[in-house]
This record gives C-alpha cells, sequence and structure tokens, in this order.
C-alpha cells in the first residue's frame, strides 16, 4: 500500500535552496514499532518556527536541537540540527513532504523523504518476547593505545522499543581528552531479533600512561509506550492542538538508565630508549610544510614564515617550536591555529598553524636553516623525522635609511594577530611639571569677595520672589474667591432647578431655604458651611448690604420659622410666596454683593 | 557746570580703572615671573615670589603646587610636601597634586598615610576627600537660587503649575547641599608636614615633656591645637602629640595661624 501525504507548507513558490536545509532519515527502512531518525539541518538563521506536518500513520516527537557555529576566514556560520523521532503506526510506505522554511527572509523547501515500514513477523515477534527490549554496550577501538593518540569510543544502544530523551548521563573519562562525533543509526540483528542501534561515538585523547579501568557510561532514555489506541477518526475536539495534548497523554513515559559494562585499558607510554632529543612530543602520522610569504625583501621588512603541521592525531598541546636564525633574524610569533576534524574512522584530523614575522634589519642573503623535529608513530611504534627546507630570503638595503641599515627595527605590526603585550617600565621619576596657567585673582577658597557675589546672586532671586509676591500675592485669593462665589450661585441655580419640578411642600420648601443659606455662605467664603439665620443677617450686614437686603433677608427667616411652627395649615400659595421671596433675595444679593 | 560735572566723572572713573589694574596686576606680574624663574631653574627666587603671593592672601591651588615644586627642587621635601597638602586641601581632586604628592610621599622615610583614617562618619560623609566648602557653598547657593526663581514662577500664573514637583526637589538638593557645606566646614582640617631632617614629638608643649615619637622630614600631620611654638598634632594613624613649629611647616589656607612662621 502507498500512500502519500502531500504537504502543504507551500511546496509551491518556494525557491530551493538545496544548500541551506538538509534532510536525513535513518534507517530508510524499519519494522513497525522502531524509531527512525529524522534530522533537519538548516544553515543560518531560521525566522519561524519549523512546523512538521502531520502525517497520517507516522508521529513524529521533537528529540531537541543542536548548533554548530564555525569561523572560517573571518565569515561566521551557524547550522542547527533539529533531530526528530519517526514511529510508524501501521506497515506501510511513507512520504514526508518538503519542509518549507523562511530562513534569513527568504523561503526555502526540503526535499520530501520516502521510507517504508514493515509488518513484524511472527517468528520474530515471538522470540523477541524472550530478549531484552533495551540494551546497551560500550566498545573501544584500541585497547592498548599510547599515550596521546586517538581512540574511538563507541556507545551502542540497542532498543527494540520507542525511545526519547537520550542522553549519556555519566562517563569515566577523566584521564582522557574528550570530541564528540555525530551519533549514528542503524538496524542490526542480535539472537535472530531485529533491534535497531544508536552508535554514539567519541573520539578520546589519553593524557597520561598507566592500566585504566574505565567505569560503563550510563545512558538515560525515556520509553514510550502506547498506552491505549484512540480512534483517530472522530476528535473529540476537532482541533489538532488538543488533539496532540491527549495524544501524549495517552502514552506512557518510562525513564530508564541503562549502564555499560566496565573495561580496562592500558594505555602505553612512549619508549624512553630511543627518544631524540629534539623530539617534539607529537604523537601521530604528521606531516610538516612551510612557507615564506616573500623571498625578496628591503632591510627593516618583515617577512611572514608559516608552519604547517598536519595529519592524524592530536595537535593540541603542540607548542610553537622555537626558531632562532640568529641576531642577524628577529623572530616574533604569533598565535598558532588549530583545527580539529573527528572521522569516525581514522579518529582525530588536526591540523595547526604557526606563523612567524621574520624581520631582516641588515641586508644580505640568508639562508633559513631547515626545520626538523621529529614525532612518535604509534602505529609504526617509532619515532619518525620530519623536515622542512625554509628556503632563502635575500634583503636588499632599504631605500628609507640612509646608508642602507636599519638602526633598530620594530616589531612588526600588520602581519601579526595579536603582539606580546609589554608591561610599561619606568626609565624616569620626577614631579608633574609646575602649572602654567595664566594669572587668576580668583580664590579657592571661601573669600569675602566669594560671600559677596553669592549674596548678591541670592539677593537677586529673593528679590524677583518678593516682587512677585507684592504684586500678586492677593491675585490667586481673589480669583479664587470669585469663582467660589460665582460657584455658590450656580450651585444654588441647580438646586433651584431640581425643586421647580418637585410639588410645592413644606419638605421642598425647606430644601430650597437649606440651599439659600448654603449659598449665602458660600457667598461669604465660609465653604461647605450653611449659615443660621442670624449668621446670615450679621454677614449680609458686616459686608455692607443695603437695609433693603437686610430686611428681607429676616423677612424670610421670619417667613420660614413661622411655617415651620404651623406646619399643618400651610397653603401651597404660602409655600410658593416664600420660594419667591428667597429667589428675590439671592437675586438682589448676587446683583449688589 | 555741567561740562564740569562730567569732566570729574571721566577723571575718577579712569582713576579707579588704573588703580584697579594696578592693584590685579601685581600678583599677575609675581605669577608670570615665578614660572620664569623656575624655568630658568633659579628655584630659590620662584618659591620667593609665590611665598610672596602666598602671604598676600591668594588662595589658589596653583600657586601652592608651584610652590611645592620649586621647594623640590631645593631638596625641600617638609615645605614641598605642605604646599602640596595645601593645594589638595582646595583641589582635593585634581590628579597632577595627587601624583606630585604621591611621588614625594614614595620618598619619605616615615610610613604615614597621606589621608585621614577611615573612621563611621568619614565613610558617611564619603564627599569630604573630595569636595570643597567653596563647591558646597556655590552649589547651595545656585540651588537656593533656583527655589526662589522657581517659587515665583509658580506663584505668578497657574501655568507654573507644573513646576510644584521642581520646588520640592529643589528643596530637598538645597538642603542636601547645606548639609554638604556644614559637614565640610566642620571636617576641614589644616595638614601640615615637618621640615627638620627629626623632630622629635612629645606628650605636651614643652621640651620637657615625654619623647613619643620621632618624626622625619616630610612627615605629614594634622594640625589640631597652637600653644605658643608648640603644635598639637595627629598622624593619620591616630598617634598624637606635640611638636615644635619650628621643625614644621604649614601653609593655613583656611586661615592665618596664630604663630608666625
Amino acid at each position: 500500500m502507498k500512500k502519500h501525504v502531500l504537504l502543504l507548507l507551500g511546496l509551491v513558490s518556494a525557491q530551493l535552496m538545496a544548500s541551506s536545509v538538509a534532510v536525513d532519515l535513518q534507517p530508510r527502512s524499519a519494522v513497525l514499532g522502531e524509531a527512525m531518525q529524522l534530522i533537519l539541518s538548516v544553515k543560518g538563521e531560521v525566522d519561524e518556527e519549523i512546523v512538521i506536518p502531520k502525517i497520517e500513520g507516522i508521529r513524529i516527537y521533537s528529540q531537541g536541537t543542536s548548533t554548530n557555529v564555525s569561523w572560517i576566514n573571518g565569515s561566521v556560520s551557524k547550522q542547527v540540527s533539529y533531530t526528530y523521532s519517526v514511529v510508524a503506526e501501521r506497515a506501510g510506505n511513507f512520504v514526508i513532504p518538503a519542509l518549507k522554511l523562511k530562513i534569513a527572509g527568504e523561503w526555502t523547501s526540503s526535499q520530501p523523504i520516502s521510507f517504508s515500514i514493515e509488518a513484524p513477523s511472527a517468528q520474530l515477534e515471538g522470540s523477541a518476547k524472550e530478549t531484552p527490549q533495551i540494551f546497551i554496550e560500550q566498545e573501544f577501538s584500541n585497547a592498548k593505545p599510547y599515550v596521546g593518540e586517538p581512540l574511538i569510543s563507541t556507545i551502542k544502544i540497542f532498543h527494540r522499543v520507542q525511545l526519547a530523551d537520550i542522553k549519556i548521563i555519566d562517563q569515566d573519562l577523566d584521564a582522557f581528552r574528550v570530541l564528540e562525533l555525530q551519533s549514528k543509526r542503524g538496524r542490526i540483528q542480535r539472537d535472530g531479533v531485529n533491534y535497531q542501534a544508536i552508535y554514539y561515538e567519541q573520539v578520546l585523547v589519553p593524557s597520561h600512561s598507566g592500566d585504566l579501568m574505565v567505569k560503563g557510561s550510563k545512558v538515560q532514555a525515556t520509553i514510550v509506550a502506547k498506552a491505549k489506541k484512540r480512534n483517530r477518526r472522530r476528535s473529540f475536539f476537532g482541533d489538532d492542538f488538543f488533539d496532540g495534548i491527549f495524544d501524549s497523554l495517552g502514552q506512557n513515559l518510562v525513564k530508564k538508565t541503562l549502564a555499560a559494562k566496565s573495561q580496562s585499558l592500558s594505555v602505553k607510554a612512549l619508549p624512553l630508549s630511543e627518544r631524540p632529543d629534539d623530539f617534539s612530543g607529537l604523537v601521530g602520522e604528521f606531516a610538516v610544510s612551510s612557507k615564506l610569504s616573500a623571498h625578496e625583501i628591503e632591510a627593516g621588512g618583515t617577512v611572514t614564515m608559516t608552519l604547517e603541521f598536519s595529519g592524524v592525531g592530536a595537535l593540541d598541546s603542540f607548542s610553537p617550536p622555537s626558531l632562532n636564525f640568529g641576531k642577524s633574524i628577529k623572530v616574533y610569533a604569533d598565535q598558532p591555529t588549530l583545527e580539529e576534524v573527528p572521522i569516525p574512522t581514522l579518529g582525530l584530523k588536526s591540523k595547526k598553524l604557526f606563523k612567524y614575522a621574520l624581520v631582516f634589519p641588515e641586508p644580505g642573503e640568508f639562508a633559513l636553516a631547515a626545520y626538523q623535529t621529529t614525532l612518535f608513530n604509534p602505529k609504526e611504534e617509532r619515532f619518525v623525522e620530519l623536515r622542512s627546507e625554509l628556503g632563502t630570503i635575500k634583503v636588499l638595503p632599504s631605500t628609507e635609511f640612509e646608508g642602507g641599515a636599519v638602526q633598530s627595527a620594530l616589531p612588526p605590526s600588520a602581519p601579526l594577530t595579536s603582539q606580546v603585550k609589554q608591561e610599561i617600565v619606568a626609565t624616569g621619576h620626577d614631579l608633574i611639571d609646575i602649572r602654567r596657567t595664566q594669572w587668576t585673582a580668583r580664590q579657592e577658597i571661601i573669600s569675602q569677595s566669594v560671600i559677596k557675589r553669592l549674596a548678591l546672586m541670592v539677593g537677586v532671586a529673593l528679590a524677583f520672589l518678593l516682587a512677585v509676591l507684592g504684586t500678586k500675592a492677593y491675585r490667586p485669593g481673589r480669583q479664587l474667591l470669585r469663582g467660589r462665589r460665582a460657584s455658590a450661585f450656580a450651585g444654588f441655580a441647580r438646586k433651584e432647578k431640581v425643586l421647580a419640578a418637585e410639588p410645592k411642600t413644606l419638605d421642598a420648601l425647606r430644601l430650597y431655604y437649606g440651599a439659600y443659606r448654603e449659598y449665602l455662605g458660600e457667598k461669604f467664603g465660609l465653604v461647605g458651611s450653611a449659615l443660621t439665620d442670624r449668621e446670615i443677617i450679621a454677614h449680609l450686614a458686616r459686608s455692607g448690604a443695603t437695609e433693603e437686603i437686610i430686611g428681607l433677608a429676616q423677612n424670610i427667616a421670619t417667613q420660614i420659622n413661622q411655617m415651620e411652627y404651623r406646619e399643618e395649615k400651610l397653603a401651597v400659595q404660602q409655600i410658593e410666596a416664600a420660594l419667591q421671596s428667597i429667589r428675590k433675595l439671592v437675586l438682589e444679593i448676587e446683583s449688589r454683593c | 557746570m555741567l561740562m564740569l560735572l562730567l569732566a570729574r566723572k571721566t577723571v575718577l572713573t579712569l582713576m579707579f580703572t588704573f588703580l584697579a589694574h594696578s592693584v590685579t596686576a601685581a600678583p599677575a606680574a609675581d605669577w608670570e615671573q615665578a614660572k620664569l624663574l623656575f624655568d630658568q631653574a633659579d628655584y630659590e627666587s620662584s618659591a620667593q615670589l609665590l611665598e610672596q603671593l602666598v602671604a598676600a592672601g591668594h588662595r589658589h591651588s596653583a600657586i601652592y603646587y608651584n610652590l611645592a615644586s620649586a621647594y623640590y627642587r631645593l631638596d625641600k621635601k617638609g615645605e614641598a610636601m605642605a604646599a602640596l597638602l595645601a593645594a589638595r586641601q582646595l583641589a582635593p581632586r585634581d590628579p597632577d597634586i595627587k601624583s606630585n604628592l604621591d611621588f614625594i610621599h614614595r620618598q619619605l622615610s616615615d610610613k604615614i598615610d597621606l589621608y585621614h583614617s577611615t573612621s563611621l562618619f568619614r565613610t558617611l560623609a564619603f564627599w569630604l576627600d573630595t569636595s570643597t566648602p567653596l563647591q558646597w557653598l556655590w552649589i547651595m547657593a545656585i540651588l537656593l537660587c533656583s527655589l526662589l526663581v522657581v517659587t515665583a514662577l509658580y506663584l505668578v500664573s497657574a501655568r507654573f503649575a507644573r513646576l510644584r514637583p521642581s520646588l520640592w526637589g529643589l528643596a530637598i538638593a538645597t538642603l542636601l547641599a547645606a548639609i554638604g557645606l556644614a559637614t565640610t566646614l566642620t571636617a576641614r582640617t589644616t595638614w601640615g608636614a615637618v621640615t627638620s631632617r627629626e623632630a622629635a614629638v612629645r606628650s605636651g608643649p614643652h621640651s620637657d615633656n615625654t619623647r613619643l615619637f620621632v618624626l622625619h622630614e616630610g612627615a605629614p600631620f594634622v594640625l589640631r591645637s597652637v600653644q605658643g611654638k608648640w603644635l598639637k598634632i595627629t598622624l593619620s594613624d591616630g598617634k598624637k602629640g606635640w611638636i615644635a613649629s619650628d621643625d614644621t611647616r604649614i601653609f593655613a589656607v583656611h586661615g592665618a595661624l596664630s604663630f608666625s612662621q
């Protein structure tokens, strides 16, 4: 049965950039229940989250990402690897469609990948029940390496169940320098049972000799077991997000820690008897080559010499060879550069460059002595000589200096990327020179002149403030009072408007009288107070109100008091008259005061 | 009549200008002459002119700084140290003064620190060694003026109502400046240095008093009080005693001392 699942992340208009995205699936064929590993390698920055399409009959779980940043010839490149575990739910042929990604603002697509899933045979299924579902082994490519000789350690994880979150949690590798290799996947048959296999490889460089008991590495993995098969045709939520959550809830996740057997390694020391005096300490198969940036220069000029060591083995601890060409040539060493590439079959391939700036102060012809050293070849188990001719340099008289000789050669700066910094050495001790400024009569103490100046300054500011206070002091208060009075009448007017709609009862009259008293309180600057009858008369008299107004106010007070006294016998007309009297008084006050 | 008055006024103005110029020109000439003499390696005369400026009441760190250089060239480390300590009191953050002080200090035989011993007060008032009362006075005056002006503006119109937070800020800043001024005035000290090759420090202001310890040329000290020809001093490590004023040199930058030097 063959089913193609087409996805949709834009196969249409995307421009293919094969160099930016690469997809690999290992293995391409598996037995039902076995997990496969999908690795999506992306060069550059992914702008949007990667979405793996849903494929019917296939489950894809993310296992994490790894980032590799490299700096080659001054340019930085970044590669991110997204690892997924792919598990089929049924046998058949499948296709993972092209994935559309947005990298650095441009859309690009991966190649589609097809794979097949076979149904397990009945015989194997039967035997499989008695064999372990998961186990690990560890093996070393060389049980008796020389010190400094790289060997490969392989941790093999065999499993018949679906695994997730596989990680190495404990390793006894203190006696080694460790370089990681990329893990591999495959299939293997053990005791007639098919297993999936994951190989974690590491390059180990022994740092000292002796018999070592290396404890077996420990690996932690999560076994994913399906608890109950759900009917996927009828989704309860009808939504991929919630379905995904409940799909994961339907699984049993069991964490398991596996340990490999401990093994003994015998790291051999380099033979002492045949060791030559010029032994460089290198262990491996290396070649050396040299290069000069120029063969003819002027006196005082610089030549860059490059010594390149490359081959199989470790070069990390190899220190720069000290070169001495006599007093007539000055040598300045640059920082070495090292490239190491772990390779599964070879172990470790290394290249180290040593650069030297050679300065020739005097003219002449200089034949540089050949560079010679020895290394130890562990395969041949003997010391081998390394040699490289350095060449001849012709130094012409300088055109810049009279007599053609350079008095002192300065360390070159151009060819070196970093120079050795020197301590500043004091060559003399003395006081800092005297002050040579012009005379200033300014004192640096609190003198009388300073006090006078400051007093003047503060006095001016104070005068300004006083002037403001003198001219403006009462204005804000006056404005405030005026505003308050205006608002008092506005408040009275508002209440009057409300009461106009009310029936003309004694209660309405009381409210109206209250508003009148509050109005007067506000008018006389007594915020929030309702004046009594006596206070009203007193304040009116004090504020210069006319006798007519005062008389009117007294009448109103008397009228209201009488009405309060004979409450039941009040007629609407009487209340209306009282209200009119109050209104008249307020308007009178408002117009005259 | 009017012409006569105008002529009189002009003559008076010119006279005043001339007098004012002659008063300020003298120290300026001395200053230039002192620099010239120093360059001609006549350090004695240079120091003499600079001492005259000091005696005339000019208090500027540059005078003390140059005076110290002249004294150092005359191999008078004590006087040089005293002049530099005075210069430091006037310009405590000056890097040249600090450099020269350290330079001379390294040549002294007594191991005495150039700064006050740390106390709780000096730790809290961290600005004491880096600022002068004059600087604080200026800061306070400027803040006070700003406060007054902003207050006036605030009262002038409701448009300046937004200045209200600034008023509070200025008031607090003025208060802090006043505290800074008060502390620097309170903690103001007078430094001096030993000029003799060797000077005894005694328990009292008399040569019969017990000899507590001996200071050597250039040793810095803080003057506490004066009694006749004897000075009560404190070293930066807290040691106290009385030393004969003839063995010392003090430039009292903040006021005259009661003994003549």
